[in-house]
């Protein structure tokens, strides 16, 4: 038998159908009344068995057996759902995940004897009934989910491994640079064979490259669909009621780009349920509902996906942030109150919080630097909106792919850099005579790049700026010469200590010379 | 010419190693279905000389689509595959008109004994 291969089937197979587990399960504890999911969960314990008898993996097959015979008995109405039951459901759940994962591992899952002792001691029983008789199917085609629609795949399918489109996407991505080399090369022989050649490689690139981003392309429903349990357990155990919704879960992003935003998100999360979310206590007497919400909404934007994440709950108490700040000397005390860029800057502070106590839930400190790490790895940004008593937002500005950018390339002292085109708003000129852009008589916040890089020579005159747009707001940056447009391949490198945050990464230019990519939003 | 065989099974692993089973012992497999809706609508196409049928399926299980594959062709030759624990299930499938059953996880040599013992 071809173990390997077994293995990676049960692996996908029983993540589906544990996540699945996770979402009926929830589901059933948010409508008590309404029909019970338990053929679909049966099933699903059913298969996850099965598969895990034949790869003799005990201890996840016993788990799963006992979750069986506890179903079987809801099925018969020797159990009802109690909340006591859905716990050990939810448990059972959780064991066996810890069990799959173990096994991905490639380590030996183990076997939970106090669980199964609690699942057979809620459900003892005798092995000749535990076989299953086939529910009426109430709920097959409907697939319930937390809140608002979320895509179902349609058509027939392929399962791919994600290495296998990686190592695809790279070919792509070697492939434009080498046909953007084409271009330029046939570009001093206009009109001839070499040019018309190149042109038709051009567009077949073009469609390649679309071809094999799109699949990588999947929705954000997958990663949303993984909040809706822990936030359940939060709130039990911060002891708030707290309602999840999530929106927009059809929104499709980069693999690569949906996998980097899981931690992040979780990570936001917990900081709205523990930080931003009142007791139904102090709601009640804020004059608000009991229940907490906290809505996370993925949208489509001009150059990528805007996810936000609100909640309604406290706000973050801007006096307090920053009296800390002063406190700890981040902050002068004579500078004004800081706007929400300069309060998301503070709570980005490594370590920085308001908080005296620890929390097991979300730690010592907000941990915004982490997430703002993360997100600024996948290529996106972050801004925050708060308001006292209404409840805080935060917006993850994202790519929808990061392999491949259209982007401005631009000149300053004999190099070349690439500006992304999400952020470029216009093209406008800068006196070196005065210190600032102005743009239709307005003047704008101005970064000359030349200073910024500490290039040698002497700027005069009149030289160009981009004009970006960063979080609505308009700034400049002045270079020396704009160089034209061009899709180009972003290579991750290992990002040496101490390099500037306006370096995004690495790319090849067409005529085979490095090119740094900007990140203008870490320069203002 | 090799007999050709329908598996049944919602879970694509087990469908997977049904089919590496039978394929290196030079059975055809013709169809795959996830539903016991499926199984009888590929079993009207298909006309294979055997059905694999698992009994825990969604969307009508193993056992009914036994008893409409037989409704319309009392010879269909089945084979149940059920878990541990499911006896009196095989013997409501055994009634509703399949021929034989094993028991997973499957020992190889089991299956093709019982395919070969069904398909004569």
């Amino acid at each position: 038998m071809d173990l390997a291969r077994y293995t990676k089937l049960f692996l996908s197979d029983s993540r589906d159908h544990l996540q699945r587990c996770n979402e009926l399960l929830l589901e059933w504890e948010r409508n008590p009344g309404a029909a019970a999911p338990v053929a679909e969960l049966f099933r699903a314990f059913h298969s996850i068995k099965g598969s895990a008898s034949a790869l003799s993996l005990a201890p996840i097959a016993e788990l799963s057996h006992a979750g069986e015979q506890m179903l079987a008995a809801i099925r018969d109405g020797a159990l009802s759902g109690t909340p006591e039951v859905l716990d050990v459901l939810f448990r059972a759940v959780d064991g066996l995940t810890d069990g799959v994962e173990a096994v991905a591992k490639r380590e030996a899952p183990e076997v939970n004897r106090a669980l199964l002792d609690q699942l057979h001691e809620l459900a003892p029983i005798p092995l000749e009934r535990t076989g299953e008789l086939p529910l009426p199917e109430r709920r097959l085609q409907e697939r319930p989910r937390v809140s608002g629609p979320v895509a179902q795949p349609a058509g027939r399918q392929v399962r791919v491994e994600l290495e296998r489109l990686d190592a695809l996407m790279n070919d792509v991505g070697e492939l434009v640079v080498a046909r953007n080399r084409l271009a330029a090369i046939a570009d001093r022989e206009i009109g001839s064979e070499l040019e018309r050649v190149s042109g038709r490689i051009s567009g077949l690139v073009s469609g390649l490259q679309t071809g094999v981003l799109r699949a990588r392309m999947a929705p954000v429903g997958e990663v949303f669909d993984r909040f809706p349990r822990p936030v359940r357990d939060l709130a039990r155990s911060l002891g708030k009621e707290i309602r999840l919704e999530l929106l927009g879960g059809e929104i499709e992003l980069d693999r690569s780009v949906l996998d980097g935003l899981t931690d992040p998100l979780m990570h936001l999360i917990r900081n709205a349920a523990d930080h931003g979310l009142e007791t139904p206590a102090e709601r009640v007497a804020a004059g608000k509902g009991r229940e907490g919400t906290i809505r996370l909404r993925a949208e489509r934007a001009r150059d990528g996906v805007i996810v936000t994440l609100a909640d309604d709950g406290r706000g973050i108490d801007r006096a307090g942030v920053h009296r800390r700040a002063i406190e700890r000397g981040l902050y002068d005390a004579e500078a004004p109150m800081p706007d929400a860029t300069g309060l998301l800057r503070l709570l980005s502070h490594p370590g920085f919080t308001t908080r005296q106590e620890v929390t097991t839930v979300s730690g010592r400190g907000v941990g915004i630097d982490a997430v703002l790490t993360r997100i600024r790895a996948q290529g996106g940004r972050m801004e925050l909106k708060t308001a006292l008593g209404r409840g805080t937002t935060f917006l993850l500005h994202l790519p929808v792919t990061r392999a491949i950018v259209r982007a401005l390339v631009v000149g300053v002292a004999e190099q070349r850099y690439a500006i992304p085109f999400g952020l470029l708003a216009e093209a406008a000129v800068h006196n070196a005579a005065e210190a600032e852009v102005t743009l239709r008589g307005e003047p704008l916040l101005t970064v000359d790049l030349r200073t910024l890089l500490g290039a040698a020579g002497d700027a005069r005159g009149r030289r160009p700026a981009v004009v970006l747009d960063i979080g609505g707001r308009r700034t400049a940056l002045t270079v020396d010469a704009l160089l034209g447009q061009q899709d180009v391949v972003v290579e991750r490198f290992a990002a040496p200590i101490g390099l500037p945050p306006w370096v995004g990464g690495a790319t090849i230019l067409p005529d085979g010379a490095p090119a740094l990519i900007l990140d203008p939003a870490g320069l203002f | 010419m090799s007999h050709t065989v329908l598996v049944c099974d919602d879970a694509i692993f087990m469908r997977t190693m049904i089919t590496d089973i039978l394929t290196q012992a030079g059975y055809e497999v013709v169809g795959e279905a996830e539903t016991g809706a499926q199984a009888v609508e590929k079993y009207r196409q298909l006309k294979p000389d055997l059905v694999t049928m698992d009994i825990v399926m969604p969307d009508m299980g193993g056992i009914e689509a036994v008893r409409e594959i037989c409704k319309k062709n009392p010879e269909a030759k089945i084979l149940m595959c059920s878990a541990m624990g499911q006896q009196a299930l095989v013997v409501e499938a055994i009634q509703a008109g399949a021929k034989d059953f094993v028991v997973k996880p499957f020992q190889p040599s089991r299956v093709l004994e019982a395919v070969q013992r069904l398909l004569g």
